[in-house]
């Protein structure tokens, strides 16, 4: 059986990486896959320590997250589009229009 | 439950045949009144003055058929209204002073509604004169018939309204309008009196009923134990009213100002309706009179006498002569009343009626014709207003209008009792009275009996002054212009319409329709029981003979001064003029006794309650100081406080807001940076743990 610090290990990483992504990418599109990478990270940490549940809450936790994350992706990416069609660009460094 | 009023029931009494036909009699002239008041206007004239007078003369008939056939007391009762479970009753006397009451006030209202056929025809306003007429005559029945206080009351004040009416009939004049205004406050000040008198008897018996409170009042006896027991000033009060209506001192001054009323109207107030109506009410309510009300009743009705004799001596007005007349005769019955001579005052009342009416309307002829002559000098061009009623312009009218003039003379004979008329006969059954009360109980009653002579004297000079003026001597308009003359020589008796009412009037000033004896009024027949003097004393020839002996000497001094007056008479300067000009000064010491100190009371309360005024202003702008104090509180301390935190709040969220500049990857940082934050707390709390 695979010890759990694996797992933290690898959803670590992933974490890391996926930080790491959304931080330097200008590209929104790329800072969106972080994201996914960090949902990732966070369900690889619910399906370890699921494993010593005997009921496998942990696992159904993270197939429901998995939905959800599915669905959010969708409006995630509907919003990019709508932004592009409306500012013709998809570099970070141009949509400051969260302020106010 | 006690009850709040001392109401009693009375047992109501279903009305006889003599009741109904008084009933019938009473309601005629309502409803002519109503038709006419009404309908006037779309029926002719000529149709609506001959309705009126049939109508009137109608009544006088039922009156004398009634009059005849009724014996003894009639009293019917009815129900009249109820509040909750009380039961108010309204009643309805008969009695052979009712009936001769009635007679007299249909009778002469009869007279002067043909005497008005003529007079008013084509006056302004005509259709409104004879339902006002009709309304005074039936608000007089109304007072004669009714047993109840309170239905009496009404029926006094629609007397009061409709003398105001006429007496303001012509109100375009301000003279009229005045004395019509005048007439009502006074009689109004003196009916607070009766309203009182009401509801003290209401308050004792427990009725208005005057058949209850009769049997139940011994005025004696309740003097007897108190003279300010609550009976004895209901009877004032009573009296009090009486004095406004029935013109006595001090409040007479607006009977003679009423002659601003047509001449016929003044017949009438003066004879059957008006004044008469005053001492009716004191021979119904005689049972609430004694003790020292009577004394009141005589010595007020012995100053009114006198007063108003010696006012009408100094006036020149032909109708004011008259109203004094009326006045001092008044008083005459007033002292009859207070001595307790009932049945002489009713007498004088009756007698007076008569002459008292045909002296108005023979006069009111002579106006009339005077008045012509004033209009023919206009539509000559003579353009020079003179009075009318002056009698120092008349003069002479003795040839021009034979018939006035004998009727005048035989209501003047009347008035001033020479024997063989009415006057005569009345007169002296009140001197006599007042004789017998003075020779039982002495004092001052001497001085009544001496005072009243006077005025007997007084009586026979002014109106021998009058007739004199009047009617001999030359007419003396003419000095003033000769067109004045012509138009005199052109003057004719009046028309029949006039002439029919001055013959029947006269002839009832002689002593026949009243007592059988010329000279003694113990055998009256027409009016039944009413009359039948107790009075029998040995020195009663002493009394008429000095009445007559003082009368003739009157007429003889009156002939010396004024008989065939050649000129013109100056108005004279002394006192008793002046005193007589402003009615001996009553009206302004009315003003300055109730009216100055009432209007000084008002100007004083009206000071206090603009002090007043400025106390709650002053508190109103402490007030107002208050607020805006609070005011500055609310702004500068608890807004201003609640504002520093919002600022401060601010201030510290546009400092952290500094930080983010609208790019989510900062934010993503933020957020970074504090979650590893956290867990180095999480971290360092482990440890420390």
């Amino acid at each position: 059986m695979i010890p759990v610090s694996y797992y933290i290990t690898v959803s670590i990483l992933l974490f890391g990486i996926g930080s790491a992504i959304v931080l330097t990418r200008r590209n929104i599109l790329y800072v969106l896959m972080g994201i996914e990478l960090i949902f990732n990270a966070a369900n690889i940490n619910l399906v370890a320590f699921g494993q010593y549940d005997k009921y496998l809450n942990g696992q159904l936790f993270a197939m429901l997250i998995i939905t959800v994350a599915a669905a959010e992706s969708v409006v995630a990416l509907s919003i990019i589009i709508l932004l592009f069609k409306k500012l013709n660009s998809v570099n970070l460094t141009e949509i400051k229009n969260l302020k106010e | 439950m006690t009850p709040v009023l001392p109401h009693i029931v009375i047992q109501t009494i279903s009305p006889d045949g003599i009741s109904r036909l008084a009933l019938t009699i009473f309601f005629m002239p309502i409803i002519t009144f109503f038709v006419l008041f009404f309908a006037g206007k779309h029926i002719p004239a000529f149709i609506r003055s001959w309705l009126a007078t049939i109508v009137m003369g109608v009544m006088f008939v039922l009156s004398l058929c009634m009059h005849i056939v009724s014996e003894g007391d009639h009293l019917s009762v009815w129900n009249w209204f109820h509040i909750g479970s009380i039961q108010f009753t309204t009643s309805m006397l008969i009695t052979s002073y009712s009936t001769t009451m009635m007679i007299i006030a249909t009778f002469v209202s009869f007279m002067v509604h043909l005497y008005s056929i003529q007079y008013m025809k084509e006056r302004r306003n005509h259709s409104k004169y004879f339902p006002y007429l009709a309304l005074f005559v039936s608000s007089m029945l109304g007072i004669v018939l009714s047993d109840n206080l309170l239905i009496t009351f009404i029926f006094w004040e629609l007397v009061g309204l409709s003398s105001f009416l006429l007496i303001g009939f012509w109100y375009e004049k301000d003279a009229a309008a005045e004395a019509a205004k005048k007439a009502f406050m006074f009689n109004k000040f003196a009916d607070l009196a009766f309203v009182i008198a009401i509801m003290m008897l209401y308050a004792i018996y427990g009725t208005t009923e005057l058949s209850v409170i009769k049997s139940q009042t011994n005025i004696s006896g309740i003097l007897h134990t108190s003279i300010f027991a609550l009976p004895v000033f209901a009877g004032f009060a009573i009296w009090f009213a009486t004095v406004g209506k029935s013109a006595q001192f001090p409040l007479y001054v607006w009977l003679p100002d009423a002659m601003a009323g047509p001449t016929p109207v003044s017949a009438l107030l003066h004879a059957a309706t008006m004044v008469a109506a005053g001492v009716y009410l004191l021979l119904k309510t005689s049972f609430l009179l004694g003790g020292w009300v009577s004394n009141c009743i005589v010595i007020v009705g012995c100053l009114t006498a006198l007063l108003a004799a010696l006012q009408a001596i100094r006036t020149f007005d032909s109708k004011k002569v008259l109203a004094f007349s009326t006045v001092s005769q008044l008083g005459f019955m007033m002292m009859a009343v207070g001595v307790g001579a009932y049945d002489a005052a009713f007498f004088h009342l009756a007698t007076h009626a008569f002459f008292k009416a045909c002296l108005f309307l023979s006069v009111g002829a002579v106006i009339h014709s005077m008045h012509h002559i004033q209009q023919h000098s206009f539509s000559h061009g003579h353009y020079k207003p003179f009075d009318t009623l002056d009698m120092r312009l008349m003069g002479g009218f003795r040839k021009k209008m034979p018939l006035t003039f004998a009727a005048y003379v035989v209501s003047y004979a009347a008035l001033i009792g020479l024997p063989l008329f009415s006057g005569f006969l009345s007169k002296d059954a009140i001197l006599i009275s007042l004789y017998n009360q003075a020779s039982m109980d002495g004092s001052w009653r001497w001085l009544v009996v001496i005072a009243s002579l006077t005025t007997v004297f007084i009586s026979a000079f002014y109106m021998s002054r009058q007739l004199f003026l009047i009617f001999f001597g030359e007419f003396r308009l003419g000095k003033t212009g000769e067109i004045y003359n012509k138009l005199f020589s052109e003057i004719r008796e009046s028309d029949w319409l006039i002439n029919i009412p001055l013959i029947l009037l006269g002839v009832m000033s002689f002593w026949i329709f009243f007592s059988i004896n010329p000279l003694h009024a113990q055998t009256g027949w027409w009016m039944k029981e009413s009359f039948i003097l107790t009075h029998i004393h040995n020195t009663e020839w002493f009394i008429p003979l000095t009445a007559f002996f003082c009368t003739t000497i009157a007429f003889l001094l009156a002939r010396s001064i004024y008989f065939n007056q050649p000129n013109i008479l100056e108005r004279r300067n002394d006192l008793l003029t002046v005193l007589s000009e402003h009615n001996y000064y009553i009206e302004k010491g009315i003003d300055k006794i109730f009216i100055q100190p009432t209007m000084k009371l008002s100007a004083g309360i009206h000071t206090m309650d603009t002090c007043i005024d400025k106390l709650i202003h002053l508190k109103v702008y402490f007030f107002i100081a208050l607020a805006q104090t609070a005011n500055v509180l609310d702004i500068y301390i608890v807004d201003g406080s609640v504002h520093i935190v919002a600022r401060v709040s601010r201030f510290i969220g546009s400092y952290f807001r500094s930080y983010l500049k609208g790019e989510v990857q900062s934010y993503f940082y933020f957020t970074l940076f504090a979650f590893i934050l956290i867990l180095v707390w999480l971290l360092w709390y482990q440890t420390a743990a």
